[in-house]
């Protein structure tokens, strides 16, 4: 069995990235990400007694995400903040495709974009997807097709 | 020409999460929970001042019902669309005449419109269907 040390770096290393991709896209600046992401990582951590489930993380990020919209009141400042600092990691090839599909993904209403990061890079089932985020399992899959018919539609008229 | 869903799945699967910044991996290796001993001392007083505010809080008024999606009074259905979404092989497996058949199970969304009963704009909502379906393997 893993000392701690080494099972909670080991479980930064293999599931981080995914859950920064989420915090990101539920605050409105790198700071509040990081913020949210160690503190949900933390209380998961310690609820779960060890490692939690997926699940679990994705929807401590969202709980105190929507926690720190409501109780500060710097949302000029955090928009201000707001970066171009890249989302996703692509090889050279698909560069292009990568920030193209970043950008399109940026465009799609908050609602379908959390489904889809949280079905397609949180590797979640729907059911998952839909207790995480209290929405009906057929309200996740709805929203996952409606987002990828948006994505088609938009990068139809961008691609060559 | 419109890329078809797999392809954009395909290309999804092309980009993966940015890995975090050095600086924050490092302040995430720091912040490992510890056994919280010291939180114990807390938990009970803090555990009964939760419990006293609750109580003289009371019984909150009913929350504004937000309708949740498809939910809708009174309502008949009138037509549906189906929506492949996954399809996965679970293998194969004997009938019971001994004959192999591939399991396949394929994930839906239906979407079914309702006719609102004050009359109106069809309403649609989306349910997620499961089932698996034999397919026949022919055996040369």
């Amino acid at each position: 069995m893993a000392a701690p040390d080494q099972d909670w770096n080991a479980w930064l290393a293999e599931n981080a990235a995914r859950f920064l991709l989420f915090a990101r896209q539920q605050t409105r600046s790198r700071h509040d990400a990081e913020d949210v992401l160690q503190e949900s990582l933390v209380e998961s951590w310690r609820r779960a007694a060890g490692r939690p489930e997926a699940a679990l993380v994705f929807a401590t990020i969202r709980r105190r995400a929507i926690d720190l919209g409501r109780s500060s009141d710097r949302r000029a400042h955090r928009e201000k903040e707001c970066g171009n600092e890249a989302h996703f990691a692509t090889c050279e090839r698909d560069r292009e495709a990568a920030e193209l599909l970043e950008r399109e993904l940026h465009r799609l209403p908050v609602a379908q974009r959390e489904v889809l990061t949280l079905k397609f890079w949180g590797g979640l089932t729907f059911a998952q997807v839909a207790e995480t985020l209290d929405i009906p399992p057929g309200t996740a899959a709805s929203r996952y097709r409606l987002a990828l018919e948006a994505l088609r539609e938009s990068l139809a008229t961008a691609l060559p | 020409m419109i890329p078809p869903e797999d392809d954009i799945e395909a290309l999804l699967a092309r980009i993966a999460p940015a890995p975090p910044p050095a600086a924050l991996m490092e302040r995430l290796r720091k912040a490992r929970p510890r056994k919280g001993r010291r939180l114990l001392r807390f938990a009970v007083p803090l555990a009964a001042a939760a419990g006293l505010a609750l109580a003289w809080l009371g019984p909150q008024p009913d929350a504004m019902r937000h309708p949740v999606d498809g939910e809708i009074p009174a309502r008949q259905p009138i037509g549906s669309v189906q929506h492949l979404m996954e399809v996965s092989d679970l293998g194969v497996v004997l009938d019971q005449d001994r004959r192999p058949v591939r399991l396949i199970r394929t994930r839906w969304i239906d979407e079914i419109l309702y006719a609102p009963s004050g009359g109106g704009e069809p309403v649609k909502e989306g349910r997620l269907r499961e089932e698996v379906l034999p397919v026949s393997l022919p055996v040369y």
